[in-house]
């Protein structure tokens, strides 16, 4: 990029690794450099020093699309516990007494409404 | 030469091989130090992580080479690194001097690499197996530094103007020393003989001159002339008092009490 004086000013890259073939790529941090395969040398030289990965990405920031950090996008208004999983914890262990009659359907209905 | 053993009961291929072997190793181990030194100095802090990358890249290699001679019956990787006298140092004394310029360190960097790669190379099939097995890993290793210095060297010719006149001084005060990285010392002869190294150090110059002009042109700089000899042969034991400086840094900590475990 050349600035207003005439220098030419380094990128920013966003560096993501990816650990394993089964794994993500996980943000691990930015650097600057002048083009992208001096960034791509100077992530590995910088972020894989000591841990072992498959495959690097790295990203020039102007083209991550970003939100802005005060805004309405992750409000939270109403009551939404009816979509979590909480119900659902208990499952396994109410349904094992169930099966062992030590349980009847209306207490573990009753049980449901308490939590 | 499957191991240490066998090379141990030649006389004449084991102090070739040993020979050789101070080279590898006093090389990497110099450089390596001088990369470490630009911790915290260089022009930015990404430049800065990667030289020290690259040092204990270099300091690694140092240590794979005093491995080898310690198998060889010569004393613990530690002592022959921290220990020994300038005169036994076998590095070329290109790499001992002061690291300078940014310019200067990757230049030189970048000059040194192209001569190891090819020098490596040329040890992959060494006769010495198990010192083939290790150039073949570590020139893996060193692909990427010849790679960043390459980008490096390239970009501050590239860059004209200020970048671009460093780097011609750069290479102004590398030509001197250039010419002692050069050759495998005392044994060259006995070397390639032995078949330790598979090259004769002229062929192997010969092919770094033309990779090092193709280098020069796509950074838009002027090949200068041929070298002058020169002053000091690090391949013989002679040093510049550069490396005096950097032996009294570098073992500063071992000296205290070198029977310290560490």
């Amino acid at each position: 990029m050349m600035s207003a004086d005439g220098k030419v000013e380094y990128g920013v890259y966003e560096v993501f690794v990816q650990k394993s073939h089964a794994d993500h790529h996980v943000h691990v941090g930015s650097l600057m450099a002048p083009s992208p395969d001096l960034a791509m040398q100077l992530a590995r030289e910088n972020f894989l020093r000591r841990d072992s990965a498959v495959n690097l990405w790295i990203v020039p920031r102007e083209y991550i699309y970003t939100t802005p950090y005060s805004s309405d996008f992750f409000a939270r208004e109403m009551d939404r516990k009816y979509r979590e999983v909480g119900g659902y914890t208990e499952n396994g262990r109410l349904w094992r007494l169930f099966k062992e009659k030590t349980l009847t359907m209306e207490e573990i209905v009753s049980h449901i409404e308490e939590t | 030469m499957e191991s240490a053993e066998q090379a141990q009961k030649n006389e004449a291929y084991l102090l070739a091989l040993r020979d050789l072997l101070y080279q590898l190793a006093d090389d990497e181990l110099t450089l390596g130090h001088r990369d470490s030194e630009w911790l915290g100095l260089s022009p930015d802090i990404e430049g800065d992580v990667a030289f020290s990358s690259v040092a204990q890249d270099e300091v690694g290699h140092a240590v794979f080479y005093f491995e080898l001679l310690h198998e060889l019956g010569e004393k613990d990787p530690d002592r022959l690194a921290f220990a020994r006298d300038l005169s036994e140092r076998k590095n070329a004394v290109l790499l001992e001097r002061e690291n300078g310029d940014w310019a200067y360190s990757i230049a030189r960097h970048f000059m040194y690499d192209v001569w190891d790669d090819l020098r490596l190379e040329a040890l992959t099939e060494s006769s010495y197996v198990p010192l083939a097995k290790g150039a073949i890993k570590i020139r893996r290793e060193e692909y990427y530094h010849l790679l960043h210095m390459h980008s490096y060297f390239v970009r501050l010719g590239q860059a004209g103007k200020e970048a671009k006149k460093r780097l011609e001084l750069a290479v102004k005060a590398i030509w001197k020393d250039i010419g002692g990285i050069f050759g495998f010392g005392v044994y060259e002869q006995k070397l390639v003989e032995f078949n330790i190294i598979t090259k004769p150090a002229e062929e192997l110059k010969q092919r770094w001159v033309k990779r090092m002009q193709q280098a020069f042109a796509e950074a838009q700089l002027t090949w200068p002339d041929s070298w002058e000899p020169v002053q000091y042969d690090g391949r013989r034991g002679e040093h510049s008092p550069e490396l005096e400086q950097l032996l009294q840094t570098m073992s500063e900590v071992y000296r205290i009490d070198p029977t310290a475990r560490w």
